[in-house]
């Protein structure tokens, strides 16, 4: 089964108007049209053009460009790549990229207004600066360990200063009127202090307001923390959010005849509500012509082909295959290493599932063959990765792998 | 998270196979559904979620049986056909996975790159600027 680098190339260039649907969702003043994707090898088959998947072309015409970068926000675009793939990074790091949150909290005190549940509701969606990474999953009833947990306290309780002024407000007069992330205690198990001397585990952010205190109130409490996916809660997500737009396309159709001048040019830039057109004077006319200056500032509002006059000219669609991710980290994290993440998390869960398949299809009683031909297959994919570079991982094919439903 | 596969073959005589991926949604089944239509030897695949609050998705593939080939020794002709095209539609699965992982490795490298550009860019005092925006 070769359908990579080694099939015959065939043509992957269609006529025009095809290639426009190909690459355009087109924006009507009504309704989107041209939504579906074609995803099948042989959707254009009758042109004699292939749609399969030819991998060293992919990773030739796959563009990454970075638009900014920092600790809390990645935003970046990608060209070239289909909206399953895209959409199941999106997905990974939303709810399958793993952090550390509270998920115990034992009350030893609370005298404060606020019940205990929903206290323990606000601290665990508190982030935590630690690296998920160096921690494993604790499963139920295990004991909690160096290499599972985290432990904190937080015991505050609230008093009139000493030194306090009458009348002054609260916040002067009362020690811990207001109770911050800050005043979360990491408590190192085992060997944690040294391992983590340099960068102590703490809360992301210092300022997150926990509770409110007046004099005589306490909260005393003893948290736990493990490691989890926002798929079990959304206090595990390590993004605040994580989504992707579509690459807007603006155009001024050239085959309109004629072009948005004067006043009518004017109006256009006043409706736009996301000032995406300029107007140009061209030279030796005295024509001020409307040009699109600026289309990834297009919300796609549509308010410029609501109306003539030059709902025909002007021309809005996105494109398809070219997405602007935006990844917000919640701070655990750099949002970059959210993204490399998402793709492991990716390679990951096709490895577990092809190992899976592999030790499933030995207990096949209707192909005994399965099993031959599978390695085959295996080794045929292996020849083409290494075509195109080395593989994140490669595909370990012991036997020990026990399936528990196994029919 | 997964906790099994279970995989339904030979059951009809179209030689399609379905396999129940048990801890997995939409995030794999689209995506090795895509995968797997850009397969040439793909003749049908889709997936579908059985039930919302169930954790599994049910894959069907299903190979082109024109290609025949391996196994000669079989007599019953229908039989092996079907049995030989469940075991490619099988195939279907594992390169669809394999095509996956291959290009996750594509999109890591050139996500790092552009990662190493950008920062280099950034170091050096220039803005990096979009190729697209005008």
């Amino acid at each position: 089964m070769e359908n990579g680098p080694s099939a015959a190339p065939g043509r992957r260039e269609l006529p025009e108007h095809l290639e426009r649907t190909r690459r355009h969702i087109e924006i009507g003043a009504t309704r989107p049209s041209n939504v579906e994707a074609r995803h099948a090898h042989d959707a254009y088959a009758a042109l004699g053009v292939t749609n399969a998947l030819d991998l060293a072309a992919f990773e030739r015409e796959l563009r990454v460009v970075v638009r900014s970068n920092t600790h809390d926000e990645l935003v970046f675009e990608m060209q070239g790549i289909d909206a399953p793939l895209a959409n199941a990074f999106r997905r990974i790091m939303l709810a399958e990229t793993p952090t550390m949150a509270v998920e115990h909290a034992t009350f030893v005190d609370n005298t404060s207004i606020i019940h205990d549940e929903i206290l323990a509701h606000r601290l665990g969606l508190i982030p935590i600066m630690a690296d998920p990474r160096e921690f494993d999953y604790h499963s139920p009833g295990e004991p909690f360990s160096e290499h599972n947990s985290i432990k904190m306290v937080l015991d505050v309780e609230c008093k009139v200063r000493a030194d306090a002024v009458p009348d002054a407000p609260a916040s002067q007069r009362f020690e811990n009127a207001s109770v911050y992330s800050r005043q979360i205690e990491w408590i190192p198990i085992g060997a944690q202090g040294d391992r983590y001397a340099d960068n102590p585990i703490r809360p992301v952010h210092d300022d997150i307001l926990i509770a409110q205190l007046v004099p005589g109130q306490r909260i005393h409490v003893e948290m736990v923390c493990i490691k989890g996916t926002g798929h079990m809660h959304a206090k595990w997500s390590p993004v605040a959010t994580a989504y992707y737009q579509l690459m807007p396309v603006v155009e001024i159709r050239a085959d309109s005849g004629s072009r948005i001048v004067g006043a009518h040019a004017q109006q256009l830039q006043k409706l736009c509500p996301g000032n995406v057109f300029d107007i140009e004077s061209v030279p030796g006319s005295g024509l001020a012509v409307a040009t699109v200056a600026r289309p990834q500032s297009c919300t796609m509002c549509r308010e410029c082909i609501r109306d003539k006059p030059w709902a025909d000219q002007i021309r809005l669609s996105r494109v398809r295959n070219h997405f602007i991710f935006s990844i917000e980290s919640t701070g655990a994290l750099p949002a970059y290493q959210i993204f490399l993440q998402a793709l492991e998390i990716m390679v990951a869960k096709c490895t577990e599932v092809k190992k899976k398949l592999e030790a499933a299809s030995r207990g096949l009683p209707s192909s005994s063959s399965a099993a031959a031909r599978t390695a085959q297959g295996a080794s045929r994919t292996g020849t083409a990765s290494a075509s195109i570079g080395a593989p994140l991982s490669t595909i370990d094919e012991d036997d020990d792998l026990t399936n528990p439903n196994r029919s | 998270m997964g906790t099994g596969v279970k995989i339904h073959a030979g059951e009809g005589r179209d030689g399609a196979v379905t396999v129940e991926l048990h801890g997995e949604d939409h995030t794999l089944g689209n995506a090795l559904r895509y995968v797997m239509m850009k397969n040439k030897h793909t003749q049908f695949c889709s997936y579908s979620v059985p039930h919302p609050s169930e954790h599994v998705i049910h894959l069907r593939a299903q190979a082109y049986p024109d290609e025949r080939g391996g196994d000669e020794s079989m007599e019953d002709a229908e039989n092996a056909e079907s049995e030989h095209v469940a075991v490619r539609s099988m195939d279907l699965v594992h390169q669809g996975l394999d095509d996956l992982v291959a290009m996750c490795d594509a999109v890591k490298r050139t996500f790092e790159a552009a990662i190493d550009a950008h920062d280099a860019a950034a170091s050096s005092g220039q803005a990096a600027e979009s190729q697209y925006s005008r």
